[in-house]
């Protein structure tokens, strides 16, 4: 008897550590997940504004500060709306503005993206404006972790 | 024989080990879904609250009541008799549809969610309707299985 138990136990330990180490990724990846939720939702909160706050008169080092939160094509596409529009603009204008956000709250999240709901608001002044205007808004912004940051990797309104 | 008591102990261990594997992962699930389910609850009460009939109004109001507890429900009371009184003299119609929602906190009680919906608004002036934008602070509780909506705020 015992010798018969012996290949069938040797057969239930195999089967109990693929399970076991199955179970164990998945649990990585659930926690690493978990951890991004709050990590995500930290850098959507102190990045998104910076994307949306600059002066005339200090444009290109509140570009670059913008930028630094940005990553992949989103970046390039940043980058061409800045020297395309905002840039312009800002020297034309005199634009200065400023964005906050008010709340953050986080869409879905996976160890290295998280999307997340965010809304700003916005005050700006320029020589176009008799007053300084408020502008509220909702976006959805996405998060890559880039070697360890979180960056801004797209925006959309909603 | 020792042989056969080794692997009985390895096999022991390991079932040990996958099962606290197991239940940990179930707990993930647990929140996974219980995310999902006070998401569904803000998005369903913001779509109702959006949506505006004049056949449709009674029934809607019954749900988002069957959705509510606290200080909401004391607003949604509170208000139904002139909002239903204004949208039929205005004869208003108005469908909303959720944009986007995510959760800002939640724990196994509350949460806090956020929520951005438009709503198109038809009336005798803007047949063809006009889209409006709308954003949402919800808090919910949990009651038993089911998140309800205890407080609700327009945001700017």
């Amino acid at each position: 008897v015992a010798s018969a138990a012996v290949p069938a136990l040797a057969v239930l330990l195999a089967v109990l550590l693929a399970g076991g180490a199955l179970l164990a990724w998945q649990l990585r990846v659930a926690s690493t997940s978990t951890t991004a939720r709050s990590d995500g939702l930290a850098a959507a909160t102190e990045l998104t504004g910076r994307l949306f706050t600059y002066d005339y008169r200090s444009l290109p080092s509140d570009i670059a500060r913008a930028e630094s939160a940005t990553t992949g094509g989103f970046a390039v596409d940043y980058r061409d709306t800045v020297a395309h529009t905002v840039a312009p603009n800002a020297a034309d204008q005199h634009l200065v503005t400023r964005a906050t956000v008010r709340h953050a709250a986080v869409v879905s999240a996976a160890p290295d993206r998280v999307i997340a709901l965010v809304f700003l608001s916005q005050i700006t002044t320029s020589t176009k404006l008799t007053a300084p205007r408020l502008d509220n808004s909702g976006v959805r912004v996405t998060l890559d972790r880039v070697d360890g940051t979180w960056l801004i990797a797209g925006l959309d309104r909603v | 024989m020792p042989v056969l008591i080794a692997l009985l102990l390895a096999v022991l261990l390991t079932a040990l080990v996958v099962a606290v594997l197991a239940v940990r992962l179930q707990a993930h699930h647990d929140e996974q879904s219980r995310d999902r389910e006070a998401l569904a609850a803000a998005r369903r009460t913001v779509t109702d609250l959006l949506t505006v009939t004049e056949a449709g109004g009674q029934p809607r109001l019954e749900r988002l009541l069957r959705g509510a507890t606290g200080e909401f429900t004391q607003q949604l009371v509170g208000q139904s008799d002139s909002f239903t009184t204004a949208v039929r003299a205005a004869k208003v119609s108005s469908t909303g549809a959720v944009t986007e929602a995510g959760i800002a906190t939640i724990d196994g009680e509350h949460a806090s969610v956020l929520v951005s919906a438009v709503a198109t608004v038809r009336n005798m002036q803007t047949p063809g309707g006009q889209v409006r934008p709308y954003r949402f602070t919800l808090e919910l509780v949990r009651h038993g299985s089911t998140w309800l909506v205890a407080g609700l705020e327009f945001t700017p």
